[in-house]
This record gives C-alpha cells, sequence and structure tokens, in this order.
C-alpha cells in the first residue's frame, strides 16, 4: 500500500483528503482494528484538531499520513505545495524525544532542511528565523539538556515550520507540560501559524487546548476508530486568555465533553496510548 | 542567556576544582606512603632489595636506560605496535557495531561470530596467528586488534541497538534513512557507549601487549620485561613495568577526556 498519495484531490480546496481509512494491527486471530472507515477532508490553511480517549488510534492515524507506518486500506491525498516542489509533504512535532540532545538547538532546527540538502548558510538562515519566531534567540549553540521542556518542544515546533510542509502534524506537542507553560506555548503556536499560513493536523486529548486552537476539531471513538463527529469551532481569532471565558467557548466544551463522556466510558479500562 | 550560561559553567568548573584539589591529595596519599615506607624499608634492610630494590636505584636505572637511549626506543616499539592496531581495529569495530544496530540482518549474521569469540581470552589465538602470519609484528598487531575489534564492536552494538525508537522516527519523518540514519543519529546516540568501549579497549591493549612481546620479541616493554626477569635485572624490570602503568593510565585517561569532551551535550549528574 502506498504511504501517501500526491495528485489533485476533488475538491481542490483540500489540502489533504482521506477516505476509507483502515489500519489493523497484528495477524490472525489477533488482528486488531486501529482504525476503520476513517474520513476526513482539511482545507488548505484550516488548523484541525484530532480530539478522542486514550488508545482511539489518533497517534496511530498522524503516523499514517506522515508515512511512518502502513495502512490495510484507503486513500491519503495530499496536495502538493503550489509554489516550492522540494517541501516534505508532511512534518510532525512529537511529543518527547522529538529533538535531538547531540544537536545544537540551531543544528536541530536545521536538521530537515539539512537531510533535504540545503545548503548549509541557507538552512541556517532559515533556522535562525524560526529560532526567533519562538522565542528561542540567545539558546542557538545551547543543547537540548540545557533546555526546560517547554523551550524543548519550541525547538521541535521551530524545526517543523522550518521545513515548511504542506501539512504539519502534531502529536500532542504540549502533552507533556504543565498548565501554564501549555497556555503560553498554545499563543505562541498560534502565532507562528498566522504567519505561516499553513494547514495543521493537532492531535490532543484536552479539549480546552482543541478549542484554544482549532478552526474545526475531529472527535474520535475507541477502537476501532473512526471520527465520530466533526464540530466547528467558531471562536474569534485571536484567541488569548479571555477567549476562554466566552459563553460560546463554555458551551462548546460542554459539547464536546458530552460527546466524548460516551468514549471515555467504552474505551475503559484505559489502554496504553498509541 | 549567555551570563546565565557563563555563570552556570564557571560554577561547574568551581565545584570541579574543588573536588579535584581535595581528591587529588587523598589519592595522592596512599601511593606516597607507600612509596616512602618501600624506601625506607629497602635502606634499613627490612626489605628484600634484590626483589624490591629501592624507588630511589630504581629511578637511578631509568635515568641511565633514558640516557642510553633504549627507554625511549622500546617504549615507541609498544607504542608503534599498540597505536595502528588499535586505531585501526577501532575503526572497524565502530563500523561493525554501527551497521549492526542499524540492520537487524546484519545483527543476526554477525552477532554469533562475535559473541562466541568475544569471552575467548585472545592469548590463547597467539600461537593459530603467529602460524598464519609468522613469528612478527603484524602477528602481535593481530592478536592485539582482534582483541581490541570484538570489545568496541560488542560496546557499540549496544549503543546502537538502544537509540530511542523516537529519535529513529523524528529522523525519519525529518527525510533521514541509510548512511545519514546511521551518520546524524545512530553514530552520536551511541558515542557515550562507542567511548567506553575505547577506554575498556586501551587498557586491555597495554595487558596484552605485555604478554605479545614476552612471547618471542626483541624489542618493547614487555620483551625488557621478560629479559630482565631472565637476567635477572631486577631494576629494568621494574621500570618498563611502571612505563608500562603510566602509558596505560596516560592513553586511558586521554581516551576518556576526548570522550567526555565529544558527549558534552549528555546531561552530567
Amino acid at each position: 500500500m502506498s504511504l501517501q498519495e500526491i495528485g489533485e484531490s476533488r475538491n481542490s480546496t483540500d489540502r489533504i483528503t482521506i477516505e476509507n481509512l483502515r489500519k489493523v494491527y497484528g495477524s490472525g486471530d489477533r488482528q486488531v482494528v486501529a482504525i476503520e472507515d476513517f474520513e476526513l477532508h482539511v482545507p488548505d490553511n484550516e488548523f484541525f484538531c484530532l480530539l478522542g480517549p486514550s488508545g482511539c488510534g489518533k497517534s496511530t492515524f498522524l503516523r499514517i499520513v506522515s508515512g511512518l507506518i502502513d495502512h490495510e486500506g484507503g486513500t491519503i491525498t495530499i496536495r502538493e505545495s503550489d509554489t516550492a516542489s522540494d517541501r516534505p509533504l508532511t512534518n510532525m512535532v512529537f511529543q518527547e524525544h522529538g529533538i535531538f540532545p547531540w544537536m545544537s538547538v540551531l543544528d536541530n532546527i536545521a536538521f530537515g532542511l539539512k537531510m533535504r540538502g540545503v545548503p548549509k548558510r541557507e538552512r541556517y538562515d532559515i533556522a535562525r528565523t524560526y529560532l526567533k519566531k519562538v522565542n528561542l534567540s540567545g539558546f542557538e549553540s545551547a543543547y537540548p539538556h540545557q533546555l526546560s521542556g517547554g523551550m524543548k518542544q519550541r525547538v521541535g515546533i521551530a524545526r517543523a515550520f522550518a521545513n515548511d510542509p504542506a501539512i504539519l502534524l502534531m502529536d500532542e506537542p504540549f502533552g507533556a507540560l504543565d498548565a501554564q507553560t501549555k497556555e503560553q506555548l498554545q499563543e505562541e503556536l498560534l502565532e507562528v501559524w498566522t504567519d505561516a499560513e499553513k494547514t495543521a493536523i493537532y492531535v490532543t486529548h484536552d479539549i480546552e487546548e482543541a478549542l484554544m486552537l482549532g478552526d474545526r476539531m475531529g472527535i474520535m471513538t475507541a477502537r476501532p476508530g473512526t471520527i465520530k463527529e466533526i464540530i466547528d469551532i467558531d471562536l474569534p481569532r485571536p484567541r488569548t486568555k479571555e477567549t476562554r471565558t466566552l459563553d460560546e467557548f463554555v458551551q462548546l466544551r460542554n459539547r464536546v465533553w458530552d460527546v466524548l463522556a460516551e468514549e471515555f466510558a467504552r474505551s475503559a479500562p484505559p489502554g496504553e496510548d498509541t | 542567556m549567555s551570563t546565565e550560561q557563563g555563570s552556570r559553567w564557571s560554577s561547574v568548573r568551581d565545584y570541579l576544582d574543588e573536588t579535584n584539589e581535595r581528591d587529588l591529595a587523598l589519592n595522592l596519599l596512599l601511593p606516597f606512603v607507600i612509596l616512602v615506607g618501600w624506601e625506607i624499608g629497602a635502606w634499613a634492610g627490612l626489605i628484600n632489595t634484590q626483589f624490591f630494590p629501592a624507588p630511589s636505584a630504581i629511578l637511578g636505572v631509568a635515568g641511565q636506560m633514558l640516557a642510553d637511549g633504549s627507554l625511549v626506543h622500546n617504549t615507541l616499539v609498544s607504542l608503534g605496535r599498540i597505536i595502528p592496531a588499535f586505531v585501526v581495529a577501532s575503526a572497524f569495530g565502530i563500523v561493525t557495531g554501527l551497521l549492526m544496530g542499524w540492520s537487524s540482518r546484519i545483527d543476526t549474521i554477525i552477532d554469533p561470530i562475535v559473541s562466541a569469540l568475544y569471552p575467548l581470552p585472545k592469548v590463547v589465538l597467539l600461537p593459530i596467528i603467529f602460524l598464519i602470519f609468522g613469528l612478527n609484528d603484524l602477528s602481535r598487531m593481530v592478536a592485539l586488534g582482534a582483541a581490541v575489534y570484538l570489545l568496541v564492536t560488542i560496546n557499540t552494538v549496544g549503543g546502537a541497538r538502544q537509540v530511542e525508537e523516537a529519535y529513529l522516527e523524528a529522523a525519519r519523518d525529518n527525510g533521514a534513512s541509510g548512511y545519514r540514519m546511521i551518520r546524524e543519529v545512530i553514530f552520536p546516540a551511541s558515542l557515550p557507549h562507542i567511548f567506553s568501549g575505547l577506554s575498556l579497549a586501551m587498557g586491555i591493549s597495554f595487558i596484552l601487549i605485555v604478554v605479545v612481546e614476552m612471547v618471542a620479541a626483541q624489542s618493547g616493554l614487555g620483551y625488557i620485561i621478560w629479559n630482565s626477569w631472565n637476567l635477572f635485572t631486577i631494576k629494568k624490570m621494574y621500570v618498563a613495568v611502571i612505563t608500562i602503568n603510566v602509558l596505560g593510565i596516560v592513553f586511558t585517561y586521554g581516551i576518556e577526556a576526548v570522550g567526555s569532551y565529544l558527549t558534552r551535550w549528555q546531561e552530567r549528574i
């Protein structure tokens, strides 16, 4: 099965089209269907949040889209960049251990560009631009062990934006951070994303985070994973601390919570997040 | 940041300086007591100086050997055997280990041989190696190299197998594969293990060089030790023993210093 297909999707405003996606782990009697009947269309420049209980297959889904793992059925169509053809189709911001401890901050940010063969001076120029955008100026020669958890995730975000992929994939990048750092980074991420005009798929299990970040939110069911409901998040941008106090925000949160509650109940006992 | 980093580094250095000074004094205490005791014992006739000549007498012979050039010559001969064997064998060992860590198929093919030969005392191979390569320096270096190669391979593969899947995944997602995966991820991630292998291998090299030179060699520090024993020139023997010891320490620490510089990205506790 081909990992990613490049081409025109039926709806030309869609950056990515996923149809009938199916992922199976194991074989024979011990087969586990991780994802089934998964369908998703994400238009250009949309920030799409994927929300679901532990083990519902949302990380698996991201890894399929990124081409890191195979899938057993269905199609993924990603519309290539209109401008630069050497851009990667996808690039991922990982939750943990996504940046390399043996590389300086700058080398980490420039890593994808280096793998793509971008000349040294050019890739460092690009890397410095994003270093600044994620507020890490002055840390370019620091090693990751000298950074806090939030700073490490900024490096991961800077690398992904520096790579300039057609689609940005984020796998709970702030999942391991404390609440305050998380809110701070959410705002910073939105700033960088707004400047970059980029399509993003963001996986999280945090309802408020999804509401703060996304244009739309897909709520996944437990195994086999599929999208149960898509909710439009019509909250004004830029989103700030005040956004959380809006009536619409509270109403949306309650609505999502009702949908999720059923799924949490179904997916118990809590399993490993795959 | 620069000031923050600067103060952190200087405080680390202060800490090291303090502990170094204190530790160094304690480290040197026992050797000093032993040497002084030995010297006094030798002069007072409490120790048999035929077997344990006074340190000052050994020093005198060392001076003679330095003057006639024999100490420098034989040291260089020994180093001339150790260094090429060590460098070539480590390079092959690192490459083998990285390939094994990178590809489970290569690992499956090579692992049985490496694991089977590793526990074998390499000295027992010496007669076979002499049979194959003749009674010459090449044989001695092959014996040394075999030990170094296996040790470095085993340690490198230990590091390469333990590279976190998350790093490999992130590298793949950023377009790394094949050689560049090894160069950019597996190799640097394995460096701490590689250097502990190199440091062990250096220690083994100094043990083996003595054994190898004791057997049918006409030069080298190991030869001096064996020859002095046969001729009962015990002071010469001590000079060679101490020289080997000092060189072993210097080279092993040298490797550790290079290693800790190259892995300065690691969090140190």
